[in-house]
């Protein structure tokens, strides 16, 4: 696949719940281009367009980062401050979809400048459906850093 | 079991607000609404001083940017400085379509961008898509004292 | 045969002649009285030798060749006659003299055609010196024509080397040429010989020219000059021709003889020099060239021309006197470098007229050197550049003019940029609140307050909305040509493919099928291309009749262009409105049937202007339309701003 210009990045270990969510994305035709991160150093190393995702530049960062917190090698809180801390990737919206109640996460979470923050249902048909208003949300509603002047185009009418 | 939900709408022009309540009493009628028309005030509601001692801490701010007084983009910044309002979401919502405020509202933390649609009918799906999110999928965080 | 003779006496002085004779005698006594007759009686002082054998003969011959031969004609056992074939078998060319008593008369004729000299009778001794010394003189006579004649032939050689030499005769046929006369005619000798130097004529001289010629020769004098001669393959030869006659007693010419040399040439080194020098003249460059001292040597027209001086006036003066006094060092400066061998060139500068005034001129000086090299002057070529001068100053204000006119675009480009920024701001604003609260009212107290507020509240529903939207057209239209294009390779396929997105609701609306040819990949700004395809497919969709709309795009290469067009099957446009619709807000339909406000294709309009191209509709009532525009397979690009 062609990691220079992903849409979403999905940040999951669980392969359960990437599936689902991928299947609730591309139903809704929000996205063409999805990539998996496995764990959180992969996420890293993609959104810093470093080891194996050289080829990726700054210039075109993901339009929506989905951060799951509970992750191998490099926790998802670990992946949200130092993507926050960098002015290179600080604007790219991280909204984290995570299962942890813990109110700790969710206050850390949005401290550390995480855009949202969803706690996964347990229910597969509302997770599918909170993952699509998500997705809708983020990438059709939210304007995203860069793509503002873009608009110009098409209003006028007859 | 989730408290009335708070929602602060910082915004110059009562059409506009007036708008906005109006979309959401559709959408969120258990919402409860506050709007202040310039960013001191913002700010002072925010701190709860003055007037506003007894202000409940907003669960999320939707935020204009052309604001007198103290504009929209100060009060963003204002808030993410403080450690006790940075969590609280802001969302900016203007007119404006120019990237240089996109851009510079990110920068300063806003967590959204959304621009306000010219026509009724685009503003009221946008006050519902709003609604839906942030009051449906997300999480809000716990309102601090 | 001896004469009546004089005694020897009278044809020397006193003193002996030498003589050497071989004596043919077999008989001895003979051999003694000839030779006393020699000796004593004619005054020779004669050494001799007497032989009677033919191999004595031979022998003596070659040992000491005498002066004469005499031989007795009847020798016994041959004939005095014998020694003339010896002789001739020697090649010696010695008189025999027949000394003899027994030939007749006949015989001694005879001997004589034969070849002997001369004979003698034995009786008559007396007379054998003077017919030894006629046959000597003879004999030195002939040797002295022979070498006359010999000499004579190697004059004539030594000439035929240099000269070409014809001679003819009175009435100017030619008689004889030499070889150097047929090599450089190229013709032979046979076609020359008994023509006349007509022959050669190449035309060039006048009549005049010929008759003075004529007149000077026939007249016995030698004429000197240069003919132009023509060869018999045609090309053209120079002489330097002089030409003698032979004139007779009466000074009458017999012949002539024309000695030339060829000058082509020099004539041709000299032709270039005068075509050189006529070059030189005809400029409208003064050329000048003066001595080592900076003393004018040489003036041409042009010089006349730009500084006003004539020729006369100018030679021999300093070159100084062309030379403003507060540039007066330029000369000892140019000098110094001529002399190191070096040119000036193209060097700008300001010389004198005559009349004092200043002229901008553009000089080359380059030394003149003689034939071993030494630097004997400078030849200068001066250049007015009044007439550039003033040229440059003209476009300099230009320039100027032109950036001060960018500047003015600038500033009121700068002013434009304002305006749409406060219409795009400021007016939306107050708009936007109307037009959403007149909705709003529409929608919440529709049919609540009497029939009259409804439609009240409508029309003021209706005049927000077409504000709204006509605000946004015209920063549309103002906003084509203020950005700078962008130029890049746009895939057209993938631009028509998303306008079935961007015109989605439209295009469901109406069940429209928009449908397109395999489209190039041009080089275009793919926003504004995006614009013009969106606007006339959308005006395809709106102005449909009752069929579902059909719309068509497809692109063909018109010579240095591409040739868009937009089909529909929708209403067409009747003949006499086709250039109108172009019109900013030019409509041809009233609000209720159609909606819109008309700018959509003046912005297409602008747009195509902008790039080179031509936009034009196609179209019958009830028959749909095709819109085509072009644009330039090569965009001008770089040149993005407000063309």
């Amino acid at each position: 696949m062609n990691t220079a210009d992903v849409d979403i990045l999905l940040v999951e270990d669980s392969h359960d719940d990437a599936d689902l969510a991928l299947h609730a994305l591309r139903r809704e035709k929000l996205a063409n281009n999805i990539f998996v991160a496995r764990d959180g150093e992969e996420a890293l190393d993609f959104l810093f367009c470093r080891e194996t995702f050289e080829d990726r530049s700054f210039d075109h960062p993901p339009k929506l980062v989905l951060l799951d917190l509970k992750l191998p090698k490099v926790n998802g809180m670990q992946v949200l401050k130092q993507v926050k801390e960098d002015p290179r990737t600080c604007m790219i919206p991280i909204v984290i979809l995570t299962s942890s109640k813990e109110e700790r996460d969710l206050v850390q979470s949005y401290d550390l400048g995480a855009n949202s923050y969803i706690q996964k249902p347990v229910d597969f048909e509302q997770f599918r459906a909170t993952v699509k208003t998500a997705g809708l949300y983020w990438l059709v509603v939210n304007q995203r850093p860069g793509s503002g002047d873009k608009k110009a185009i098409g209003q006028a009418s007859s | 079991m989730k408290s009335v939900r708070q929602l602060l709408i910082v915004d110059d022009n009562p059409g506009d607000v007036t708008l906005a309540r109006e979309a959401l009493q559709v959408c969120a009628p258990g919402c409860e609404i506050n709007s202040v028309q310039d960013g001191v005030e913002a700010l002072a509601f925010l701190n709860r001083r003055d007037q506003y001692a007894n202000a409940i801490r907003p669960d999320l701010v939707i935020l204009d940017l052309n604001l007198p007084k103290r504009g929209g983009l100060a009060v963003l910044a204002a808030m993410k400085a403080g450690p006790d309002l940075r969590r609280i979401p802001v969302i900016i919502f203007s007119t404006s379509q120019l990237g240089q405020d996109v851009a510079r509202s990110y920068e300063l933390g806003a967590n959204c961008y959304v621009c306000k649609p010219g026509n009724l009918n685009e503003f009221f799906s946008a006050m519902k898509s709003i609604e839906q999110f942030w009051f449906g999928s997300a999480t809000l965080p716990p309102r601090g004292e | 045969m001896s004469s009546a003779a004089t005694p020897a006496r009278s044809l020397s002085d006193a003193s002996k002649e030498a003589l050497k004779v071989l004596l043919v005698e077999d008989n001895a006594a003979d051999a003694e009285l000839i030779l006393r007759a020699l000796q004593r009686d004619g005054g020779f002082a004669a050494g001799s030798k007497v032989v009677c054998t033919p191999e004595e003969f031979r022998a003596q011959l070659k040992a000491a060749p005498p002066d004469a031969v005499l031989a007795d004609y009847d020798l016994g056992s041959w004939l005095g006659m014998e020694t003339l074939e010896i002789l001739r078998e020697e090649e010696m060319e010695i008189p025999l003299i027949l000394v003899s008593g027994t030939v007749g008369e006949m015989r001694a004729v005879d001997c004589i055609k034969e070849g002997a000299t001369d004979y003698v009778l034995k009786d008559r001794l007396v007379s054998l010196p003077a017919v030894v010394r006629r046959a000597l003189l003879e004999k030195s006579l002939r040797e002295r024509q022979k070498n006359a004649e010999a000499a004579l032939l190697q004059q004539q050689s030594a000439v035929d080397q240099h000269a070409i030499v014809a001679t003819t005769d009175a009435h100017g046929i030619i008689t004889y040429v030499n070889d150097k006369f047929c090599a450089i005619s190229k013709y032979s000798r046979e076609e020359l010989l008994g023509q006349t130097h007509r022959i050669v004529n190449s035309g060039y001289h006048s009549q005049e020219f010929f008759q003075q010629m004529y007149n000077t020769i026939t007249s016995g004098r030698v004429w000197n000059g240069d003919i132009r001669n023509r060869a018999k393959d045609g090309s053209i030869y120079w002489v330097a021709s002089t030409i003698v006659p032979f004139v007779d007693s009466r000074g009458k010419p017999t012949q002539y003889m024309a000695i030339r040399t060829d000058i082509t040439a020099n004539k041709r080194a000299e032709e270039a020099r005068e075509h050189l020098a006529s070059i030189v003249d005809s400029s409208d460059d003064a050329i000048i060239s003066k001595d080592a001292n900076g003393t004018i040597n040489a003036w041409n027209r042009g010089a006349i021309k730009i500084f006003g001086y004539s020729a006369s006036e100018a030679v021999g003066q300093p070159v100084q006197m062309l030379i403003p006094p507060d540039r007066a060092d330029e000369e000892t400066d140019i000098m110094a470098r001529i002399r190191r061998g070096e040119s000036v060139e193209h060097y700008e500068t300001i010389r004198v007229r005559k009349d004092s005034k200043s002229i901008d001129v553009s000089v080359t000086i380059s030394p003149i050197k003689d034939s071993v090299g030494k630097i004997v002057g400078a030849s200068k070529i001066a250049r007015d550049i009044t007439a550039r001068k003033v040229n440059e100053k003209r476009l300099a204000v230009q320039a100027r003019e032109l950036a001060r006119k960018i500047d003015e675009l600038a500033r009121s480009n700068a002013d434009l940029e304002q305006f749409a920024y406060v219409a795009s701001h400021d007016l939306q604003e107050p708009l936007r609140m109307v037009a959403a609260y007149t909705q709003l009212l529409a929608e919440r107290y529709k049919g609540k307050l009497d029939e009259n507020a409804d439609k009240f509240i409508g029309y003021a529903s209706e005049g927000a909305h077409r504000m709204q939207v006509l605000i946004l057209d015209l920063l549309a239209f103002s906003r084509v040509g203020r950005a700078e294009a962008k130029y890049s390779s746009v895939d057209c396929n993938a631009v028509v493919e998303g306008l079935k997105q961007d015109l989605g609701s439209a295009i469901a609306e109406s069940g429209a099928v928009l449908a397109h040819a395999d489209l190039p990949v041009i080089r275009a700004d793919r926003l504004q291309l995006t614009q013009v395809l969106q606007n006339l497919t959308a005006n395809a969709i709106k102005f449909r009749g009752n069929q579902k709309p059909e719309i068509f795009v497809g692109a063909e290469q018109a010579g240095e262009n591409w040739q868009f067009s937009v089909k529909d099957n929708g209403i067409g446009i009747a003949p006499e409105f086709v250039e109108n619709i172009f019109v900013v807000f030019q409509r041809l339909h009233t609000r209720t049937e159609y909606p819109g406000n008309g700018i959509g294709l003046a912005i297409c309009k602008k747009i195509v202007d902008r790039n080179g191209g031509k936009i034009w509709v196609e179209s019958q009532p009830g028959s749909g339309s095709t819109f085509k525009f072009t644009l330039p397979v090569k965009p001008h690009e770089g040149n993005g701003g407000p063309a």
